[in-house]
């Protein structure tokens, strides 16, 4: 781990709140982004983002460096927020929030965009954790040992997933548009 | 078709999206502030959970204060007044703890003199009289502390001899016979060993 990184995170336990600023201001766009992959509501994203920070300091003092990367600690937490926020939204039976940001009245800015938005577009092929492992793998570039741990799921079985989402991938792709 | 390149390009797609200006700015001041808040609602919370069992303590030391000042205070009761009942109990508990009876003579033997001197009905006089009998029998019973059982009782002759004067009821006398008649006993039992 980064000498940096690790001395924010012993200070961050040791209840130093601006060593926690640093961090945040680290890991707060990638939190966003897969949260906003996720949720598709970019206040509801910037929110629940806050949450995982929030959260990640009540439990920091739990937190073991030699289990994980800190990085896959964040994402678990922003992952199991989604996830909670998916269900009770299934619960009181919402529109689906699985539909690309092209298709999502509430995020008009995205939609006024010159550019489409490719990767909704790509995702929309991915059911939930599909979306999450080529997140994880091809756009934060987490290794299989980090996205095992926040999926709490074997090395094993992650490439194996993988794998079979690539194949899906390549037959969706191979028929459609993507502004190539 | 290369999928996995494809994929690496659709990141910097990926990247374009970012949390807005004010989120940005902001964000960072309003995560310390919502730790704060945190924190301080933690404590709170802690003082919330431990109010119960602050207040039971306290009460419980109000308690004791409060039946020290009133086992304190009824001391002087005499029968018919309200701390009468509280005098009663706590020499009760003295007698059993102690097996001491003197106490419990002494106090008989006392408002007996007091309820004369305030010139309370013969009825009451009447009834302390009755309660001093079954005091005396009571420590004559135990057989603990006699001596100092006779030495009393030989000062609760000379105590009811003294108020006989101003009082014209027959219960003095009986208060009298009684005390009389304990250290007697207490006489008999010594000549006995």
């Amino acid at each position: 781990m980064d000498k940096g990184l690790q001395e924010l995170i012993d200070k961050s336990k040791k209840g130093d709140k601006d060593a926690y600023g640093g961090i945040y201001k680290i890991y707060v766009k990638k939190i966003y982004r897969f949260i906003y992959y996720m949720v598709y509501e970019r206040e509801l994203a910037e929110d629940l983002t806050q949450m995982v920070f929030i959260k990640t300091w009540v439990s920091l003092h739990s937190y073991d460096e030699t289990k994980g990367t800190l990085q896959s600690y964040l994402f678990a937490i922003a992952r199991n927020l989604a996830i909670d926020y998916k269900r009770r939204k299934r619960e009181i039976s919402l529109e689906n929030i699985a539909e690309p940001a092209s298709n999502h009245e509430a995020d008009e800015e995205i939609l006024r965009e010159e550019q489409r938005d490719l990767v909704a577009e790509l995702f929309k092929y991915l059911d939930y954790e599909e979306k999450q492992l080529i997140i994880f793998r091809y756009f934060e570039e987490l290794k299989f040992i980090e996205i095992a741990d926040i999926l709490k799921q074997k090395e094993g079985a992650i490439r194996v997933k993988l794998h079979r989402i690539l194949k899906k991938l390549r037959e969706k792709i191979k028929g459609g548009n993507y502004g190539y | 078709m290369d999928i996995e390149k494809k994929l690496k390009e659709f990141k910097k797609y990926y990247e374009k999206v970012e949390p807005s200006r004010n989120f940005m700015e902001q964000g960072s001041k309003n995560l310390q502030d919502r730790i704060l808040q945190l924190e301080k609602s933690k404590t709170e919370r802690r003082f919330y959970y431990l109010r119960p069992f602050a207040l039971a303590v306290f009460t419980f030391f109000v308690l004791i204060v409060i039946s020290g000042g009133l086992v304190q205070a009824s001391q002087k009761a005499l029968p018919g007044e309200p701390l009468y009942p509280v005098k009663r109990l706590s020499e009760d508990v003295t007698a059993r703890i102690s097996g001491n009876q003197v106490n419990r003579v002494e106090n008989r033997a006392g408002e007996i003199v007091e309820l004369s001197k305030k010139g309370k009905s013969s009825k009451q006089v009447q009834k302390a009289v009755e309660e001093y009998k079954e005091a005396v029998d009571q420590a004559k019973r135990s057989r603990k502390n006699t001596d100092d059982i006779e030495k009393r009782l030989e000062e609760h002759e000379r105590e009811f001899e003294q108020i006989k004067k101003g009082s014209s009821g027959e219960e003095i006398d009986e208060a009298i016979e009684i005390s009389k008649r304990g250290r007697n006993d207490e006489d008999k039992k010594k000549d006995e060993k």
